[in-house]
Parts: structure tokens; sequence; C-alpha cells
């Protein structure tokens, strides 16, 4: 236990002094909140795996596999479809941020459809959804820390050492806003994907030759997706993998990192950069769960496979820095996940109703971090009942915004009106057939509510595009928006762009 | 700075093909009802461990490809630059 707990004492160290040695007097709202578009490729790689890949991910990735089986290969599957999705929007969407100063994803929504009421909807939908796995963020490091401690402290207590621990972190995350977030996410990220990734292939060298174990001698039911014939239905692994990727981007801490780099050359060259690794620590976390569902210890708790495995092969000393990595990959997603409530309450809330100068807007941003903070600490200290079930229920709500967002992003026609009527709609009928059927309807072949909702969201926006289609002036506004990112029209004539929304009417 | 609009020559259509190829070999679901199976055994490996493998290394290689090409037909010479940022053009009134 002192070995493990060094360990962890050792790398929050190392957090603090890199944060403190990096701390940087906030300029405006813009260096708060996006730190002023200054990132290169490097950080917003790891700034990308940091926030993409919780540090639950090392438990629940291999827990995955070693009760559903190569099912788990979804993951790593719409993981890196997500980057090619980052890969063809980025254009559009890094460049209207910084023609318009865009900080967050609500300003997206409030500038391609000329809608505050959307952009406050949208705030409102991220924040809501992201607090339930936030607080399974904070609950998480419980299990590390019980596992840590080699059964020495009880659950309660190791949820306890958890939040307190992160509830400090969160202090640099408040006072540094976002340069801090990305900054400490290279430190988090070297840690947590190219540290993690050594170990998960160590892990099945030691596998392979310690316990002589291989895929061969898996069973065929953990070697085979759900197909035609699956009792979850024939489009349920279609399901997972559609509503990952174009979920991905939905949420506000992912979205904002297209704001952070410096340029669109630096978000795609993240890309490029980040997949690879997301591909190495995905795949091979799968495959360790796999490898690891043979050995009777690890099969009897499949989700402390990752802790199990580490101590069987290394002792305390590998289960430690296994600890480790778990804690640095959650570091980096509660930081991200806190980061961007804050900017959004006081960006796209708090600034909607009061005019907010640099300071004011700051402090807003801190009061919220603050605020999301204590709630989320407070939240994972009591027993709630159905935790899991709410966070999967506000993953279904949340995927709706991608209906606006990626045809807002790619087609003129969509309008404010389809916007918020779409997503609202979406919304609810998420909600309600999550809620009515929690294993998902028998009637649907395996898709999952989310999806059934997306496509009814879909549907409404389309209609409303059609029937309601633009005035004018809006339609021009449109267009000279499109414009401005296909070298159509230069800079300066963005003002067109800007100005047309001033006359039209506001939704 | 200069707002010189610059208008790279478009995205290789090998590149959008290769995209919507991603797409297609992950989420058309005949592809992996009949992928995803332990049989055949392809290189001593099922067949599911290599369809997801050859799958994520296909993706993976499709950005690689993408950013190279873009590097190449210079889209990274971007008209917007430093110092060009306007301010959110959304009205101040709510409704």
């Amino acid at each position: 236990m002192i070995i493990t707990f060094s360990l962890i004492a050792l790398f929050f160290l190392a957090v603090i002094v890199v944060l403190q040695r990096a701390h940087v007097s906030d300029k405006s709202f813009t260096d708060y909140a996006v730190a002023d578009r200054s990132f290169g490729a490097g950080y917003q790689a790891m700034s990308f795996l940091n926030t993409w890949w919780p540090g639950s991910i090392f438990l629940a990735l291999t827990g995955l596999a070693v009760s559903d089986g190569v099912t788990a290969f979804y993951m790593p599957i719409y993981s890196l479809l997500t980057v090619v999705l980052m890969y063809v929007m980025t254009d559009r969407v890094w460049h209207w941020g910084k023609l318009f100063d865009l900080k967050t994803q609500p300003d997206l929504f409030a500038l391609r459809y000329n809608s505050r009421t959307f952009a406050i909807i949208g705030s409102v939908v991220g924040i809501l959804s992201g607090v339930p796995w936030l607080v399974l963020g904070f609950k998480g490091l419980g299990a590390l820390f019980q596992a840590l401690s080699l059964g020495a402290i009880d659950a309660t207590s190791a949820v306890m050492i958890g939040v307190v621990l992160m509830a400090i972190r969160q202090f640099w995350t408040i006072r540094m806003g976002m340069r801090g977030v990305v900054i400490s996410d290279m430190f988090q990220g070297i840690v947590a994907y190219i540290g993690g990734s050594l170990v998960i292939l160590g892990l099945i060298a030691w596998l392979i030759h310690s316990h002589g174990v291989g895929v061969a001698a898996l069973s065929p039911t953990h070697l085979a997706a759900p197909g035609l014939f699956a009792t979850v239905g024939p489009l349920y692994f279609f399901s997972l993998i559609f509503s990952g990727v174009v979920g991905g981007w939905c949420w506000p801490a992912t979205f904002v990192r297209l704001y952070t780099a410096d340029s669109v050359r630096s978000v795609q060259r993240a890309g490029a950069l980040g997949a690879p690794l997301s591909l190495l620590f995905s795949i091979a976390l799968v495959v360790l769960g796999l490898l690891a569902s043979l050995l009777p210890e690890v099969a009897a708790a499949p989700d402390l496979a990752w802790f199990t495995v580490c101590r069987m092969a290394g002792g305390p000393l590998l289960l430690g820095l296994g600890g480790v990595v778990v804690l640095a990959g959650t570091m980096g997603n509660v930081d991200g996940n806190v980061q961007a409530c804050g900017a959004q309450i006081a960006n796209d809330i708090v600034g909607a109703y009061v005019t907010l100068d640099h300071k004011r807007a700051v402090l807003s941003a801190k009061l919220g971090m603050l605020a999301i903070t204590l709630v989320s600490a407070w939240l994972a200290t009591r027993t709630i009942s159905h935790l899991v079930t709410l966070a999967i229920l506000s993953y279904q709500g949340i995927i709706q915004l991608a209906v606006p967002q990626y045809l807002g992003i790619f087609w003129k026609r969509g309008n404010a009106m389809g916007s918020i009527l779409g997503t609202v709609v979406g919304f609810i009928l998420a909600i309600y057939l999550q809620t009515s059927y929690p294993d998902g309807p028998a009637w649907a072949w395996g898709l999952t509510s989310g999806v059934l909702a997306l496509g009814v969201n879909a549907a409404v926006y389309l209609g409303c595009a059609v029937l309601l289609p633009h005035a004018d002036a809006e339609r021009q506004r449109v267009d000279n928006l499109f414009a401005l990112t296909d070298g159509r029209l230069a800079t300066p004539n963005a003002a067109t762009a800007r100005a047309m929304p001033q006359t039209c009417h506001n939704t | 700075m200069p707002h010189t609009p610059t208008v790279p020559t478009p995205r290789s259509a090998h590149i959008w093909i290769w995209f919507a190829l991603d797409a297609f070999l992950a989420l058309f679901p005949p592809v992996y009802w009949v992928a995803a199976r332990p049989k055949p055994t392809l290189f001593g490996l099922p067949c599911s461990i290599v369809y997801f493998g050859s799958l994520g290394i296909f993706i993976t290689a499709s950005l690689l490809a993408a950013y190279r090409d873009d590097e190449r037909r210079g889209a990274f010479k971007s008209p917007v630059s430093a110092g060009s940022a306007l301010p959110l053009s959304v009205p101040e009134n709510m409704p």
C-alpha cells in the first residue's frame, strides 16, 4: 500500500509542478476559455486523447472484453471514426471560430442559426448531460483507491479519498482555465496513453509467456460480435458505433478542442498524430481483456480485470503504475469537463443575459467551475440509485445535438426553428424510450433509444428546412458564412456575414 | 495581415472514397454480420479479430493519407490569420 500510494502521490505532485510552472495570467476571456487558440498539433493530440479516453476506460474496456468478448472493439472503431469526422468538419468550425471569436459549442449554434435561444438550449443540455459522467468519474476513483489499498480501505473511504484528490486538482483548472487543462493534458496524456500502452503491451506479453494464453483458446461466443440473429437485435452493434461516432463531438469538452488549436493544420495534424496512438492503446486494451478473460481470477470479477492483471503480473509496483495511468486519464477527462461547463455557464448562459467584460466573464466561469466541482463531488459521496442509468440517459439525450451540429456545419438550409424543435423532440423522445425500454425496444431491431430519436429529430429538422425556408436576408447571411470557408469570400467581407444577423429575426 | 483568400485544390477524390469506405466497413451491418465471427481463421487468428484490427488500421491510414494529401495540395495556407477575429454577431437582444 505504501508503494502504490507513493506512486500516486509522486504523480500528483508532478502534475502540480507542471501546472505551477506553466501558469500565465489570462489576458482575455478567449484566453481563459480557449487558451487564445494557441496550441500546436502535439498538445492538441494529447488534449483530445485525454478528454476522449477517461481513466475509467482501463477498467471499462478490459471489463467489457472479459465479459462480452470482441464486442468491446466497438469503442476503438468508433473512436477512430470520430477522428475522421473531426478531420472533415474542422476546416469550417475552426475558421468560423477564429473569425467570430467563438469560444464554445453553443457559440457555433448561435452563429450558424442566428439564435441565442438554441445556444442556451444546447448549453443547458451539455452541462446537465455532463454532470452524471463527472460524478461517475469521481466515483470511479473510489475503485482505484480501494484496489491500490489492497483491501485495506473500505469502498466509502476510497470514494472520499478520490473525491478530495480530484476536488483539490480542480483548483488549478479553475485558476488557469483552458491553458492549464491543455498543458496538464500533455503530461497526463503521455503518462496515460504512452505509458499506459507500454504497460498494456507488457501485460499482454506476460499473459502469453507466463500463462500460455492465446486468442485461439477463447470461446466462440467471445469471438463474435452481435450479429444478424443476436438477441439484442441485428442493428445493435451498428447503433453502438453510430451513436458513438455522432455523439462524440456533441460533448462540450470534446468540441472545444477544435477552438484551442492555433490553426486548422494543427487540428488535422493532431488527428493524424493521435489516431495511431489511439488505435494502439485501445486495440491493445481490448486484446488484453480478451486474453485475461482466460484467467479464472479475472473472469470472476471482470470490472476489476485491469487491477487484477497488474497485481498478478508485477505486484504492488505494477499495481501502483496501473493506478497512476488510470488517475492520469481520469484527471484529464474531469478537468476538461469542468472547464467546458464553466466556460459555457459564463459565455452562453450568464453572458446571454448580462454583458460581461473580461474580468467578470472569467469570474463567472470560475464560479461556474467551482459550483460544478462541488456539486459533482458532493453527489459522488452520496448513494445515488440508477446513476449509471442516468448517465446512459444523458448520453442518449446529448447526441440529439448531432443533427443541428453536423447538418448546420455541412448544409445551408437548416434553420433555427428546425434545430430547436428537432433537438427538443429528440431529447424528450430519447429519454422516454430509454426509460420505457431500458434494454431497447424489441421492435427496433437493436436500434437504441438515442438512434431512434435521432431519426425523428432529423426528420423534424429537415421538415422545417423545407417548409420554412430562410428569408432572403438570412439566406444571404448563411451563404456568406459558408463562403468564408471555401475561399469564395475574403475575410473583410465577413462583415456582411457578421452584420446581417442584427437585422434578421432572432428566433 | 492580409486576408488573401487562398483556394487550394479540392481534397483528392480517393481520400473522400477512403473516408466513405471507413464508414461503410464499420457501419454497414452485413459487413460485420459476416466478418465479426470466429470462423474462418486468417493467419491463425479468428476472423473477427482480423476484421477489427484491419479496420482500425484502415481508418488510421485514411487519416494519415488525408493529412499528407492536405499538405501536398496546400490546404493549410489559410486565409484566416492571427488577429482577424470579429465579435460574435448574434444579436444582444434576447428572444
